[in-house]
Order: C-alpha cells, then structure tokens, then sequence
C-alpha cells in the first residue's frame, strides 16, 4: 500500500497552472541521489563508524480538525539508516485515512562525525471525532526492536466541507480558511447506467485562489469498472463558474469513461491532489516605517495545500434478460459492422483476406472474435486482430478489425455466409443482430492445385470434383527389358573409354611431333631408316647401272649416314676405326659391330680398287650391307 | 581340322543370335497383342481384363512407361488406388516429364488418406534435386556424354591447332565443355545413385500400422493404402520405413510394394 501510493506520487503528472511552476519533487529528488552519492562515498572512506540509532515519531499538529490532513512523521536517524527497511504505516482505522507519503533525507556533520536521518511523512485524513492515539511504530535494525512513543491525537468538529475540499493549513496557526476558496469536485454525466454503459466522469478544481500546480496524491480507485482515460491537454485552459453566488475559475483535470464490469451500488473512492497555491500576504499590524518598507505588495506567501474530491455512488442496472440473443458478448453501445474481401475470382489454393470490421460507441475491446461459418472447403486461419480506440470529444468509440486469411482448395462458386453480431443498443434499449452480406466467390482451378493440399497430416475424405483421369497412351510403345539401365550397358563404357584412348593417342603422337620438332639427335635418329633406305634405293640404281664405284659410293653412304643419324655426329668424315670405337661405346653386340665393320671396308676396298663388275658380287654384297643396317638397327 | 571347327563354330554362332533375334521380335510382337487388347478392354470398361493384359506385358519381362501409365488408368478406373498410385510412379520413374502421368498421380494421391507434409530441404540441395529431376535419366546421360565427346574433341583439336589465336579461342571452349561437364556429371552420378540406392514403395493394404520395431508391439503411427514410403533397411520379413515427413518406423514386407 505504500509503494503503491508512493509510485503514483511520483508518477503523477505535475502541471503547472501559471507560468511561475515550483517544480518540487525534481528538487527532491536531486537532492536524494547527491545525498545517496555521498554516503556512499563516506560508507567506503570511514567503515567502521558506530553511531546509536534512534526512532522518533511526531504529528505536525496534535490537534486536527475533521476532514482535515494531518501528518505523521517517523524519523530514522543513525549511520546505517539507509538499511533500515521502511517502518510501517500504522493503521489508523476508526479515525483517519491514509492518503499518502513521502520521504526525505538529510545529513549532518557534527564534529567530524556524521549523522543521516531519514523522514517518511505519512499524510492522513481525519474522519472521527474525538481523542484517539497513535500506536507506537516499530522498526528492526540489527536484531533489536526499536519503537516510538505513542502519540495522543485530538480531532475537534470543525467546518466540514460537504462534497468539497479538506485543506491543510500552511501553518499550525493560520485561521484562513481555504475549503470555500479550493475544492476539487467529481461529477457524472449519469447515475443510473446499464452493466458496461460508460460514465463520464470528470474532475475539476475549482478556485478563487491562484494554484501554481498541483500533483496526484491518490487517484480514484475503479476496482470493479473498465476505465478508458480520455486524454487532457498538456496546458490546462480554465473557464468561470458561478457557485453559491461565487466567480470560481475552473480547471478540468482528468476525464474518465467508466464501464461497470458488474451491477449493483457502486461507489467512486475519492481522488486526492495537492496543490500549491499563492495567497497574498496580509498587512502587518504594526505600522512600523522598515516594516512598511520591507513589505512587499507583490510578493506572495505560497502555501500547500491537499483537497479530496467528493464520492460518487453509481447504480448499475443489469441488462434486461428478454430477448437476449444467444451469441450475445456484453456489447453495449451502438455498432455497426462491414465485411470486405479483396477479390472475388480466385484460383484454388490463392489466398483471400476478409475483413470483418466491427466499429462504434461503446465497450469495443469486449467485442469478441465473430464466428464466421466457412464452407468446409476453405482453409482458414487464425485472424489477425487490430483495435483502435478513439477517446474524444466525451465518448468512446473504436472498431476492431479482424482479418482472415482463406485459402479455397476446390474449384466452383463458394461463399462466405453472412457474419453476425448482437450488441445492446443504448439508445433504443433493446438487444440488436446486424450481419453482414454474404461474399460469393468464384474458384477457379489453380496451376498448382495440389502444392498446399494436405497442411499438417489431417485426414480427410475423397472429394472428386468432377475430374477424370487424362485417358490412356494408344500409341503401340518401344518396349525394353525389365530393369535395362542405359548405365549398366556395355557401350555406354565403350563411350566412355574409346575416346580417352583417341585422346591418350593424340597426346602421344602430339608429344613425338614436339620431340623431332626440338630435339635433332631424336629427328635424325628417327630418319636414320628412311635415310639408309634411300641411300640403298640409289645403290640399288647403280648396280642396275652397273656402276661398280658408284654403288659401292652409295652403299657406303648409307653404311656410314646410318651410323651418322643414329649417334647423332657429322658422317662426313667419319673413318671405320672411329666407327668401331663408337659402336664399342653402344654396347653393340660383336657379331653386328664386325659384320657392319666388315661392310664398310669391302665398300672402302671396291671403291678405289675397282675390280671386275661381277654382278652378281654387287646384289651378294647388297643385301649383306642391308643385314648389317637392319641388325644394327635393332641393337643400336 | 582346326579350320573347320572354326566354320561350324561360327555357323552355330549366326544360328543361335538368328534364333534370338527371331524369338525376341516375336516376343515383341506378343507383347504389342497384349498391349492393344488391354487398351481395347480398358475402352470397353473391362477394367480387370486390361489389368490382366498389361500385367502379361510385364510378366514376359518388357516394360515401358505407357505400360505402367496404362496399367495405372485401369486400376484407377478398378478402384484399386494403390496399385493404381504404384503403377503411376513406375511409370513416372521411366518418363519423370510426362504430363499425363503427372496428372493422373497427383489425382490418384487426392485420394489417400493421409496427408504427408514434406520435411523442407537445404535450399542448395533442393535446387539441384529439382534441376536433376527436370530432365529424363536417359536425356541427362545423353547431355552428359556429348559434352564428354565434344570436351575430348575440343581437346585434340587444341593440341593440333598451330595458330596461337585459334588454339585460345579453344581454351575457352574447353573451359566452358568442362563446367558443363561437371555440373551434367554431377546431376547424373546423383540420379544413377538415387536410382540403385533410393528404394520407394507404395503401401497396398488398406490400413496398417507401422511399428517401433521389427516384429514389435507398439504402435508408431498408421498408414493407409497409398502412402508412398522410403525402404531404408529390412530385416526378415520387416522392412525400416521412412515417411516424407521424416517419420520412422517398421512395416511387415508384404505390406508394400516397390516402386
């Protein structure tokens, strides 16, 4: 409970009246948080500093009259208030309501040792007349019990405002009656309402007096109503009132609408607010010339002052149970209700948004979901709801839309039969059902007709629409054995395969190509045959000429070319010993080397010592010579 | 001697490829008759007869995807939805783009009772399943080896090409055979893999329950004919299913059939 108030303090709105504001709780609060920093700078500096603790408790007037605030203040002060939980309210039943607190801190420093306390004021208002007393108040601090005095508290008849204000008198001693001059009034628009028929209710200071700003110190309880809060301008504007004879001006300060949740006598707590007022100073009595001149006609004595508003007492009818439709909610009000979809002509499985909107004066958050009967063959999810509510010009009034999203799986004309909604309508007091049309809309078969079949594993019956099967393949088909997989066939990997052997193929030729191109002892090498081959070609030429030294010329050409091309050195002056020692190096095979030796000298011999043309000799010799080349060319 | 055993040998050879030959196209001829008579029942609404016939074709050891469309047609037409399911995806696994059978599937699975929602995919994969499956097994491995021989082309021609200008112009062509070639590569060895590893089935009986274990008690879930599954183990007479929905569980073999 006194959290609670306490939050509403702070969190009441502080609004200044006139262009001269105090704003006093920031004030406060500063001072806290300094207050706070520097403890908390001393608690680290000095740790182990003892100090006794003391409770003290005192109200701010012993004698209170009725209706009026009076404050108790309990103060703490010791080194280690700040851990000391919060004392508790006392219960004052019988005598005075709580309203409210408040606390502050302070700290000392007296001859180098520091001392903090700390002052809840509870404010109360007295209700009873009498003599009562105070409980005393009790708080722990480290394990022992600490308690105040109890304090007597006399409460005298005094002038009891009826539905006005109570007031606190700046001082003690102050004869000055406010109560005429501020009171803060709550009124209805109705007293007798139907069950969740708003009631306008507003409050509205009124003042002869200038309030420089005021704040909430407890706001009006609504247990038991739904209350909507009409917004108030930032800057109050006030307008004249006559009362009792008396020009008062007038500030609305809060504006409420009220929809009782249940019906019977029920009755508005009062708010209470405190304001700040200016009162002018009253002239002196003695008419002393520094007096007079330290008067001041402008300055102003600026007192606080806490009013309560009247309460309010409200009979709430229950709603007549005739005629009472079956799908009623506790609607009450005036409604209307519109549905809409964005397209009429669909394919199957397109999604449809339809909107229902539901709008009017009244309770519009009780309007619940509508029931909408979707023919079975639409998918229908979840709506998404929006609400708006309009608090102006002294109603509430909103809609509420609901928007469905449907999905029509089969083709045809389908429709959305009407939706319906029953409220109590205020103005003619009777139960109304408004529906709205019914949609049609037309389904066409979707390109993707069975892509959103079947979300989620629901089971549902056959539904053929009219749909056959598309008719058999006539045409006579190339039949294949059972399970013959192209992949499986030999000449898919004759495919395969033969093309890497083209291509190992044209690499090697490519490579050999490069190879004579680059290196002249692998070309020569190469041509040695076709060389020899030649060479004997034309022996053969002069044999047939029977040119004895010319053939024996040649033979000796293609005996040494041979040789020449195959190791790859100049044959033009290559002699038989060098020919020998070389042939030795290649690891010839005796036989070869001395055969081809052999050759090569009978063609030195027969060269320059020409004997008889014997032709027969010449073919002999021939074909030994081309033994010789051909041996050799297998072992070289 | 030898000679003349060679003669004869190759004589037997030529006889018996003539023999099969022969026998094959007549078997072929065969199965046309069956063929052209299970359409002709079919049309006459003898529904079972064209069953029988169709069933022949299969029976001798032929195949084709309009046989197993066809069969599909009549069983539908039968009221046999499973088998007639069962047939549409055989023939749907030789011709994956064919409308018609694409259409009387997804008409015949209208039917099913139980409605199977997809486990969703890794976008990555799902791309690639969907561009494999685009195109017809036979199609793709045609794709592939053509832009095999025209890689192996390309590249011969690269290393007779003299001029410098002609041998790039040939690079790039090669490049460009490659990346084809590997992403064709990849499409194919996936489906291949999917064809010798992927064993589907179609349940055949009315409604079973499928089972936490092999010859096991409690019960998992139900399935009704229709619902094609996922064979991924067996185990006697139990085979380990797998719903497109990621669901698990054992089923009795004679249960299902395979696709």
């Amino acid at each position: 409970m006194i959290d609670k108030t306490r939050m509403v303090k702070k969190s009441s709105p502080i609004i200044d009246l006139q262009a001269n504001p105090i704003n006093f709780m920031s004030r406060k609060n500063r001072f806290s948080v300094l207050t706070s920093l520097a403890w908390i700078l001393f608690l680290t500096a000095v740790p182990s500093f003892t100090q006794d603790f003391e409770i003290k408790a005192y109200v701010n007037k012993s004698s209170v009259r009725l209706n009026q605030q009076f404050e108790l203040n309990v103060e703490l002060s010791g080194r280690d208030v700040q851990r000391v939980s919060d004392p508790e309210v006392p219960v004052l039943d019988g005598f005075a309501s709580f309203i409210g607190t408040s606390n502050s801190t302070s700290m000392q420093f007296v001859n180098g040792r520091m001392s903090v306390s700390k002052t809840f004021k509870h404010h109360f208002l007295a209700s009873t007349e009498g003599k009562f007393q105070i409980p005393a108040i009790t708080v722990r601090y480290k394990g022992e019990t600490y308690s105040t005095d109890v304090i007597d508290i006399e409460i005298v008849k005094g002038t009891s405002p009826q539905q006005r204000s109570s007031r606190i008198p700046g001082s003690p001693n102050d004869p000055q009656d406010l109560s005429e001059q501020l009171f803060l009034k709550a009124s209805v628009d109705k007293r007798r309402v139907y069950k969740n028929e708003p009631v306008i209710i507003s409050y509205k200071i009124y003042t002869t007096v200038n309030v420089t700003n005021y704040g909430v110190s407890q706001l009006p309880s609504t247990v038991g109503f739904w209350s909507e809060e009409f917004e108030m301008p930032q800057r109050l504007t006030s307008f004249t009132e006559f009362v009792n004879g008396r020009q008062y001006q007038v500030y609305e300060i809060k504006k409420m609408a009220l929809f009782p949740q249940g019906s019977g006598q029920k009755t508005l707590e009062p708010m209470v607010i405190e304001c700040e007022v200016q009162l002018p100073r009253r002239r002196r009595r003695s008419r002393d010339i520094f007096d007079s001149f330290f008067d001041d006609p402008f300055s102003r004595n600026t007192k606080r002052v806490g009013i309560q508003s009247n309460s309010i007492s409200i009979e709430v009818l229950p709603l007549p149970e005739k005629g009472k439709p079956s799908d009623f909610s506790g609607a009450v009000g005036s409604f209307s209700i519109r549905s809409s979809v964005d397209k009429t002509r669909v394919k199957t499985n397109e999604a449809i948004t339809l909107k229902v909107n539901i709008s009017g004066t009244g309770n519009i958050k009780i309007v619940p979901q509508p029931k909408i009967d979707f023919a079975s063959d639409f998918e229908v999810y979840d709506p998404k709801i929006n609400e708006s509510i309009k608090r102006s010009s002294g109603q509430i009034s909103g809609s509420k839309l609901f928007e469905y999203v449907i999905i029509p799986r089969f083709p045809g004309q389908q429709s959305i039969k009407p939706v319906t909604f029953s409220y109590f309508d205020l103005p003619s007091k009777t139960y109304r059902t408004i529906s709205t049309d019914t949609k049609v809309i037309s389904v066409t078969k979707g390109d993707d007709q069975f892509v959103n079949v079947g979300i989620g594993s629901s089971k549902e019956d056959v539904r053929f629409i009219g749909q056959d099967i598309h008719y058999l393949q006539t045409r006579i088909p190339e039949f294949q054995r059972k399970n013959s997989v192209f992949y499986k066939k030999t000449f898919f990997y004759v495919i395969l395969i033969f093309p890497l052997i083209i291509l190992g193929t044209a690499f090697a030729y490519r490579a050999h190509l490069d190879k004579l191109s680059s290196n002249v002892a692998y070309a020569r090498s190469r041509k040695a045959n076709h060389m020899a081959l030649s060479r004997l070609k034309d022996a053969n030429k002069q044999m047939k000429a029977n040119n004895l030294s010319g053939f024996y010329g040649e033979v000796s050409k293609a005996l040494m070319g041979f040789i020449g091309d195959k190791l790859n050195v100049a044959s033009a002056g290559l002699i038989t010993d060098e020919v020998d020692k070389m042939l030795h190096v290649q690891k010839i095979e005796e036989n070869t080397v001395s055969s081809y030796l052999d050759c090569l000298k009978t063609c030195d011999y027969k060269r320059f010592a020409p004997g008889d043309s014997n032709n027969l000799a010449m073919s002999d010799f021939f074909e030994k010579a081309k033994k010789a080349i051909i041996n050799l060319e297998k072992e070289i | 001697m030898d000679m003349k055993f060679d003669k004869y040998f190759s004589y037997f050879m030529i006889m018996t490829l003539s023999i099969l030959c022969l026998a094959n196209t007549l078997l072929a001829k065969e199965v046309e008759v069956f063929f052209v008579r299970g359409n002709e029942s079919y049309q006459a609404g003898n529904y079972k007869v064209a069953i029988k016939e169709f069933e022949k074709i299969l029976n001798s050891d032929y195949e084709s995807w309009e046989v197993y469309y066809n069969l599909g047609n009549a069983y539908f037409k039968d009221g046999q939805t499973a088998k007639a399911i069962l047939n549409f995806e055989r023939a749907k696994k030789l011709n994956l783009k064919d409308e018609d059978i694409n259409y009387n599937l997804e008409l015949a699975n209208l039917a099913i009772v139980d409605r199977i929602q997809e486990l969703p995919q890794f976008f990555l994969f799902k791309l690639a399943s969907t561009i494999a499956h685009s195109i017809n097994l036979k199609v793709l491995g045609g794709i592939t080896l053509s832009t095999y021989l025209l890689l192996i082309f390309l590249t011969v021609l690269r290393i007779y090409l003299k001029s410098p200008q002609l041998q790039r112009t040939a690079f790039v062509a090669i490049i460009s055979a490659s990346v084809t070639l590997t992403v064709f590569t990849g499409l194919f060895v996936m489906r291949i893999f999917e064809n010798e590893t992927k064993v589907e089935a179609i349940v055949i009986k009315d409604r079973v329950d499928v089972k936490s274990a092999p010859g096991g008690l409690t019960e998992v879930f139900t399935l009704h004919e229709g619902v094609k599954v996922q064979i991924k183990d067996h185990s006697e007479t139990w085979v380990k299913i797998r719903l497109a929905d990621g669901k698990i569980g054992w089923l009795e073999v004679d249960v299902l059939e395979t696709i």
